[in-house]
């Protein structure tokens, strides 16, 4: 592997894997939907989409003509810290990718056309969105835990009102303030010469210029919950419902991150959905999908526990949920299952690693929480050393039976079910 | 991945097919068991049965209790899964390669001693009862099985993997135990181990773990061909939300006719080359193709979606679009057949066709990363019709003339050989009234 820092401030990785004569590509810029203006919500994520609709240089027909005629593929996501380029190709054509890259980077035009189209298809998942019974329960949830003030209560895909809102000059603006090369991470997986790869790269992206923070934004803390407060939210034509129930939970870099994975492992994921998979689907059979996950990041990402139940049922799972909660609260992990659980995260490590973007996606995550070079085996030191203890006393700081936020929605519930989850935030 | 020699094939002496290949990318191995029975062997009445046994052999067998096979692979650090469609029921472990005997005896357990125990029989009935009505809460994939239903009136094709809610309610364990005996036999499987491992030694254990069992006899493929299709037929539904759909299935190629490499270039020359995995055919729409100029740039529609893959019996091309806001179905219907004429009418140009070939091949590629892809393609073609179609695909794309591409597309763009969906919004915005609350 080799890493190299441009004098404009850019950081770029990159690791030789001969498996197969591809490459994988990944640019992490550090903005994202946090910044999105107040009424402006999904202002990033639109920037990002429309950097394939044209540059000074090249029109969107003329860029998406040579990325398909090589069979590349590429794309652009946000989340809320980050812009991310992704891109899969053949090895000889690395070169001509990342120059499309730096030219979408520092010249995209926007064009008024192609902004009302993608417009257009934002606000279509968004009206989709609306009629997913998973999707309304998730987003309500985030909005009970974070509120609407915090950036993680905000939605980043933006809302129907705040994209019809959005003009070609506020794309303009975002990305003359937004776009920058500071900090920002460039990685290359794949059949190349690292030191060529290295080079080509730098020749590429030096003429990339701008300022900003080298860092991820600053996400301010969220309260935990204070009490319980249950959201139901009654669909037409649904036949099952989805529920949500979560908590604040933590940042990747807190002490207590490695803990937390593992906790989150016994509760609701390993195996066929860890505790809650084995109460809820597999002795009681009331869910084909119960489980529960975690998103530390550069805030605090949610916890959160997910299930697709009858409506008859929904009382009945609620309660086993927060009784695995109150256990796992309460009594320690016993060795084996604690054992169990930590050589699965540390002997599926080479699973992880497998392919190009495994590899890419893991050296990503190291510079970008700027881990160090050596945190493969730091990850397995930090695992093998988390005991029942620590479990008992991070289930004690994230997870409560008591103040939780619950959202569901699908058909509407049967009385006595709504009734008893009502009564739940009394 | 680096995959080292070519791939081997042995057959048992009770009619089991290996399939082995080598490749040191990694410290891994991936081990797939293949049966040739999926939902269209099934028959009215016992329609999902399949997919349920396939629940069912996560729960027990002999050797591996339920508590035992609990996290039996993540434990050492594999993951595994398994699933059943159309043609296929497959399980498989990816692993660290010190543990393939393991994933050997529990393959060979499954074949043969899976234990369905009755209450588990029982608890499983209604995570499937779950699973299939969360697949109902969403519009296109009712739709999806409305269109399958008219499509096929008379192959298993017509019903979906997961079965009919009144069969799923019904089954019995006794059915499943007949079924389960019935199809879960050497000569109806296959075995495919890719990843790190000495291919003598492999044979060795593989001999070991499933070498005793009796052969049994596979049973005769029990489906009834579909017949021409007489004129187009149209399903439309109205729900909730605010959204309108609109699918078109044409009736497409089984795996052993030869269209089916014209078709998949027609399809990368349309909308964009999927690459022919199962677990990847639903990549977007290329922006630079015709399909996504015609529907998204024109702003009609806000997704578009083609899908082909190969499948034992002849299945279907299949088009998803979501409409744009206000516009009308009618509009949708107009726009995407009249692309699809204009395949039928002219070829594809030299430049289009080498964009194409050059899509199907890095998408093969791409999809060819792991030991775990690697293998399932080869089994998933050894058990529709063999693994050669996987290691030959690329050579035959190569060879694929503009004209066939055209006559593929005049032969399946035709009127009488496709099946229309439509899902509207119901006229109040709130879909049909729901129970009494």
């Amino acid at each position: 592997m080799v890493r190299g820092e441009l004098p404009n401030g850019m950081r770029v990785i990159v690791k030789r894997n001969r498996l197969s004569p591809a490459v994988a590509v990944r640019l992490c810029l550090h903005t994202g939907s946090v910044h999105d203006p107040a009424g402006r919500e999904g202002l990033a994520l639109t920037t990002s989409a429309l950097l394939e609709e044209g540059t000074r240089k090249r029109t969107g027909a003329e860029i998406s003509e040579m990325i398909d005629f090589l069979g590349a593929e590429t794309g652009a996501s946000v989340d809320k810290h980050s812009t991310l380029l992704l891109g899969s190709m053949m090895r000889g054509d690395l070169d001509a990718i990342l120059k499309l890259f730096v030219e979408m980077l520092i010249e995209p035009v926007f064009p008024a056309r192609d902004l009302e189209k993608v417009k257009g298809q934002l606000i279509g998942d968004l009206r989709e969105d609306e009629n997913d019974t998973r999707s309304v329960a998730m987003k309500a949830l985030q909005t009970i835990l974070y509120g609407r003030r915090h950036p993680y209560g905000r939605p980043g895909g933006g809302t129907v009102r705040s994209i019809r809102c959005l003009a070609r000059r506020d794309l303009v603006a975002f990305h003359n303030g937004r776009y920058y090369p500071r900090g920002a991470i460039l990685v290359i997986v794949g059949d190349v010469n690292e030191r060529e790869a290295l080079r080509k790269a730098t020749s590429v992206f030096r003429r990339w210029k701008g300022d900003g923070p080298a860092e991820p934004p600053d996400v301010p803390d969220a309260a935990p919950m204070k009490k319980t407060v249950v959201r139901v939210k009654a669909m037409a034509d649904k036949t099952q419902n989805d529920l949500a129930l979560g908590f604040v939970g933590i940042r990747r870099l807190d002490p207590d991150f490695h803990a937390a994975v593992v906790l989150n492992q016994v509760l609701g994921a390993f195996g066929l959905g860890g505790r809650l998979g084995g109460r809820i689907r597999e002795e009681e059979g009331l869910a084909y999908y119960v489980y529960s996950a975690i998103r530390p990041s550069v805030g605090p990402g949610p916890f959160v526990i997910r299930a697709g139940i009858h409506p008859d049922h929904v009382g009945r799972a609620v309660r086993l949920v927060l009784e695995e909660i109150d256990r796992i609260r309460e009594r320690r992990v016993s060795r084996r299952e604690l054992d169990e659980t930590k050589r699965y995260l540390i002997d599926s490590l080479p699973l992880r690693l497998e392919t190009n973007e495994g590899i890419a996606a893991f050296l990503l995550n190291e510079e970008y929480y700027g881990l160090g070079p050596g945190y493969l085996t730091r990850y397995r030191e930090e695992l093998t050393s988390v005991t029942a203890a620590d479990l008992l006393r991070v289930a004690g700081r994230l997870l409560s039976a008591e103040r939780f936020a619950l959202s569901v929605a699908g058909p509407p519930l049967p009385a006595p079910v709504e009734e008893s989850i009502a009564s739940l935030s009394v | 991945m680096k995959r080292n020699g070519s791939v081997e094939s042995h057959r048992l002496r009770n009619g089991l097919r290996v399939l082995l290949q080598v490749a040191k990318s990694a410290p891994i191995v991936s081990v797939w068991c293949w049966y040739k029975v999926g939902s269209s062997d099934e028959r009215p009445g016992l329609t999902g049965i399949s997919h349920w046994l396939e629940h069912m052999n996560f729960k027990g067998t002999k050797r591996f209790s339920k508590e035992k096979m609990k996290s039996l692979i993540e434990r050492r650090g594999g993951y595994w899964n398994g699933y059943t469609w159309i043609d296929q029921t497959t399980y498989f472990e990816t692993l660290p390669a010190e543990h393939l005997g393991l994933a050997l005896d529990l393959e060979a357990e499954r074949m043969q001693n899976s234990l369905i125990d009755g209450a588990e029989f029982a608890s499983e009935r209604t995570v499937i009862l779950s699973e299939l009505r969360g697949g109902e809460n969403n519009p296109e994939s009712l739709l999806d099985r409305e269109v399958n239903a008219a499509v096929f009136q008379a192959h298993g094709y017509r019903w979906p993997t997961v079965g009919w809610e009144p069969d799923v309610k019904r089954i019995t364990r006794e059915e499943m135990i007949r079924h389960y005996r019935t199809h879960y036999v050497p000569s109806n499987a296959t075995l495919v181990v890719v990843g790190d491992f000495n291919a003598a030694a492999a044979m060795r254990k593989i001999r070991a773990a499933f070498g005793a069992i009796p052969s049994g006899e596979a049973p005769e493929p029990l489906r009834t061909p579909e017949a021409p299709q007489r004129g187009e037929r149209r399903v439309e539904l109205e729900g909730g939300g605010t959204t309108s759909y609109f699918h078109a299935a044409f009736r497409a190629p089984s795996v052993r006719e030869p269209d089916v490499y014209p078709l998949v270039v027609l399809d990368a020359v349309l909308a964009g080359a999927k690459g022919i995995s199962l677990w990847s055919f639903d990549g977007e729409t290329r922006k630079s193709s015709p399909l996504y100029r015609e529907m998204i740039d024109s702003r009609v529609a806000t997704s578009v979606r083609s899908f082909y893959i190969p499948t034992k019996d002849p299945f279907l091309y299949y088009f998803t679009v979501t409409a744009g806001a206000d516009v009308p179905v009618e509009k949708v219907e107009r726009r995407l057949f009249r692309r699809l004429e204009k395949c039928a009418a002219a070829r594809p140009s030299a430049r289009e066709m080498r964009k194409a070939k050059n899509q199907i091949r890095a998408a093969h590629v791409f999809q060819s990363d792991s030991v775990t892809e690697v293998a399932h393609q080869l089994g998933y073609f050894e058990t529709i019709d063999e693994y050669r179609f996987f290691e030959t695909f690329l050579d035959k794309i190569e060879q694929v003339s503009a004209e066939q591409v055209r006559e593929t597309a005049e032969r399946i763009f035709r009127r009488n050989n496709r099946t229309i969906g439509v899902y509207r919004p119901a006229r109040n915005g709130r879909g049909r009234r729901h129970g009494a609350r």
